[in-house]
């Protein structure tokens, strides 16, 4: 087989490899901001039903055991969709090179690489905002 | 002989069918003749307070019967803590058809917990009493949960800030 050919049977593999990997990072951070918003609103759902109880000790630690649940899925949500981002920035900059190379760079707009920031950070901020509304809500009501 | 067992029989069965058909011996004391006492709160829209502020509420009490009553005592029972005032707390005489209204002044403890509250006040004259309930819901005074929870939430944006800052950086 001759080397160009090889060569250009790699790139192909590479280029599979790096789909794959975009795609496995999309379904992971999917994961994330669903787990985080869905546990938010039932965490939300189950403190404002307690809170609207009588109110007791057993109630109140049930309450707090909710809320550090809710500070920790948020935080590592977090995590997780930061590390998502820079990896899913890693993988495109090595896209991005791999067209340059071939020559058809002008198909992909490196653009895409801050819009994907920006939806990230709102990701981010939609799993702050129901982490902050799924704590504060049941202890207004209180 | 057969015959005195048969009457037997029917005597007994006689004794029996009464015992359980009779009415029960009434121990209850029946109200008098004549005296009736109502008792009625006057409830404004809104019979929910805060905990540690006062309400005065209304008590309408009247004489429905065809007696004069005299020596109405008023007084009540409530939750721990609570004070309950009772304006006139004695009601010298109230004649046949005659309402008197009382007031009542409430207060419960600034540390109560939310929740709904029930006052019962009682009346008192000549054997006859009578008990009405006064509910009342009460309502968190401090904003004590409010701070925590306002607490929370700043550690919680703190935590994503650090978090996005410390992690966040994007490698050159």
């Amino acid at each position: 087989m001759p080397v160009s050919r090889k060569i250009g049977t790699m790139i192909e593999r590479v280029h599979e490899h790096i789909i794959s990997e975009l795609n496995t990072n999309t379904r992971t951070d999917t994961i994330f901001v669903l787990t985080a918003v869905i546990l938010n609103l039932i965490t939300l759902g189950i403190n404002s039903g307690i809170a609207s109880g009588q109110p007791s000790t057993t109630n109140t630690i049930v309450m707090f055991t909710f809320v550090a649940l809710i500070i920790v899925i948020n935080f590592v949500a977090e995590i997780g969709l930061i590390r998502g981002r820079l990896m899913r920035k890693k993988l495109l900059t090595g896209l991005l090179k791999m067209y340059k190379d071939q020559g058809v760079e002008g198909y992909y707009d490196p653009s895409l690489l801050s819009d994907y920031r920006t939806r990230y950070n709102l990701f981010m901020l939609t799993v702050l905002f129901t982490g902050l509304i799924a704590i504060v809500i049941p202890f207004v009501i209180r | 002989m057969r015959i005195r067992n048969i009457v037997g029989w029917v005597l007994l069965l006689t004794v029996g069918v009464m015992a359980v058909l009779a009415p029960p011996a009434v121990s209850a004391q029946t109200p008098k003749p004549g005296l009736d006492l109502t008792l009625n709160i006057v409830y404004d829209n809104f019979n929910s307070l805060k905990a540690g502020e006062q309400r005065t509420v209304f008590l309408e009490v009247a004489n429905y019967g065809t007696r004069e009553l005299t020596d109405i005592r008023l007084s009540s029972e409530s939750p721990e803590g609570w004070t309950v005032e009772i304006t006139p707390d004695a009601i010298e005489a109230l004649s046949p058809d005659g309402v008197q209204t009382v007031e009542i002044t409430l207060r419960p403890p600034e540390d109560t917990s939310k929740g709904p509250y029930n006052i019962a006040i009682i009346a008192q004259t000549e054997g006859i009493r009578r008990v009405t309930s006064l509910y009342l819901q009460v309502e968190s005074g401090s904003l004590f949960w409010v701070w925590i929870a306002a607490g929370m939430a700043a550690l919680l944006i703190a935590g994503f800030v650090f978090i996005f800052m410390r992690f966040g950086k994007e490698e050159k």
